[in-house]
């Protein structure tokens, strides 16, 4: 540890572990970067942890200003506050630490975590700086801070939505009662949606995947079929898609295809070359003569405003065979979207 | 407000948030004149849209923003508040003396906004 030249013999002769080499082998494996500088900023020593730290052989920093190893400010600023500690004995480091910014032989710059005590040996004054490069810490910090800026603003977007649910519900509904049943099941299949895009981490969903969900939440598998190339949709869509579903099932369950035994819902979707291309047909089939919905209702104003989030458009059709749906954005491959049944 | 209905362009890109602002204008005598889900659509209308006053959801998602449509609204001199579950975060320091409201929606600071600017 004593960096310049060796200790005389005499405390050693007390301490028979041996003083110097005691403190040598923690300076020599410390996994912190240690720097001993003198009172006039030359660098006295380093420790391996040092070499590795700052890409210099200790021979390239040994009798150099520290400052070499700062990254700016703190390197035109360092001999000022040395000298204004000389002069002051003001404390601005020694015994307190405070983050900085190292910078390696390659130029490339880091933050660091620094500790400096200061000590005297034969008249002579030095500084120990103990260092830790917190680049890994700093960028954890960093990305929960945006994790958690994100959840927020995630959950306040959910309980607009849920907010508008509820006022939309309570709006519309005829009783209290048929407003409690209507706006569970809304929130339930809102929930569902959001489990399909927990399993992709938020990054969006399937098209298949939000489809598929609402035949099951509807318990309408045998008397649904779904058709259509791999889709992909961002979070905002799925969730507007889930809940345009949500609706036409219901209303499907209520008043259209799934009141009668032999009627059946055919779903169909086709892509185009852009990726916001987009068709999506809901054709019922088999049952009764349908009448045209409230066009302020909760389940034509959510078809409207995913088609508007599609940027596309949507078109409600009353058939004698059953209530279409038609939600387009976009060009698309007719060709592929007669495959899928949507052709005509 | 005068007796004229007044005209709104609402930026705004989730579907079901966009139909509670609709009917909170609604509510208060204003019609939805114009609505946009993405940035380029938001900035289209901005410049195009007869409006009396605009509000503008700040995040539109991947990274989009209603910033250059309030750029274009501020010079049209149409009058516009932001909405947004951040707080003032992404709202550019220009345009933050324009009104903020907060998702969800209070509906008497939603009305009183609403009044100031339309």
């Amino acid at each position: 540890m004593q960096p310049t030249e060796d200790r005389d013999g005499s405390s050693s002769s007390h301490d028979p572990v041996g003083e110097e080499a005691r403190y040598r082998a923690i300076f020599d494996t410390a996994v912190d970067a240690i720097v001993v500088i003198d009172e006039m900023g030359v660098v006295r020593a380093l420790n391996p942890s040092a070499e590795r730290l700052f890409g210099h052989d200790g021979a390239e920093v040994i009798g150099r200003n520290v400052m070499m190893l700062m990254a700016e400010p703190y390197r035109s600023a360092h001999d000022g506050y040395l000298a204004r500690y000389r002069e002051t004995g003001e404390r601005r480091i020694i015994g307190i630490g405070r983050a900085v910014t190292g910078q390696r032989k390659d130029g490339s710059t880091f933050p660091l975590e620094l500790s400096v005590a200061e000590w005297r040996e034969k008249g002579e004054r030095f500084f120990t700086g103990v260092m830790r490069d917190v680049t890994e810490r700093t960028r954890a910090e960093e990305q929960q801070r945006l994790m958690v800026n994100e959840l927020n603003h995630r959950v306040k977007n959910t309980l607009a939505t849920v907010q508008s649910v509820a006022l939309q519900t309570l709006r519309n509904a005829v009783s209290l009662d048929s407003a409690r049943g209507a706006l569970n099941e809304r929130l339930l299949a809102l929930a569902k949606a959001h489990d399909v895009l927990t399993r992709e981490s938020w990054e969006g969903a399937d098209l298949a995947d939000i489809v598929g969900s609402a035949i099951e939440a509807h318990a309408a598998g045998s008397r649904v079929t779904a058709t259509g190339p791999h889709v992909r949709l961002a979070p905002k869509r799925a969730v507007a898609l889930a809940m345009a579903l949500h609706e036409l099932f219901t209303n499907a369950a209520k008043y259209g295809a799934l009141t009668t035994d032999g009627g059946g819902v055919d779903i169909g979707w086709s892509s185009g070359r852009r990726p916001g291309d987009l068709r999506l047909v809901w054709r019922e089939h088999g049952g009764p003569v349908v009448a045209s919905p409230d066009r302020r209702g909760f389940g034509v104003r959510m078809i409207n405003g995913l088609a508007r989030d599609l940027a596309g458009e949507a078109r409600l059709e009353f058939r004698p065979e059953g209530l279409r749906c038609t939600i387009s954005a976009g060009e698309v491959d007719d060709e592929q979207a007669a495959a899928s049944g949507t052709g005509t | 407000m005068s007796e004229r209905t007044k005209r709104a362009l609402v930026i705004e890109d989730e579907a079901i948030v966009a139909m509670l602002i609709e009917d909170l204008l609604e509510d208060m005598g204003c019609q939805v004149a114009a609505s946009a889900a993405t940035a380029r659509e938001a900035l289209e209308l901005a410049q195009s849209c007869d409006v009396d006053f605009a509000l503008l959801d700040v995040n539109l998602g991947e990274g989009q923003t209603s910033v250059e449509a309030a750029d274009v609204l501020r010079d049209r001199q149409v009058p516009y508040a932001w909405l947004t579950g951040y707080g003032l975060q992404g709202v550019p320091p220009e345009h933050a003396d324009a009104p903020l409201l907060h998702k969800p929606i209070h509906p008497g600071l939603f009305a009183a906004v609403v009044r100031a600017i339309a």
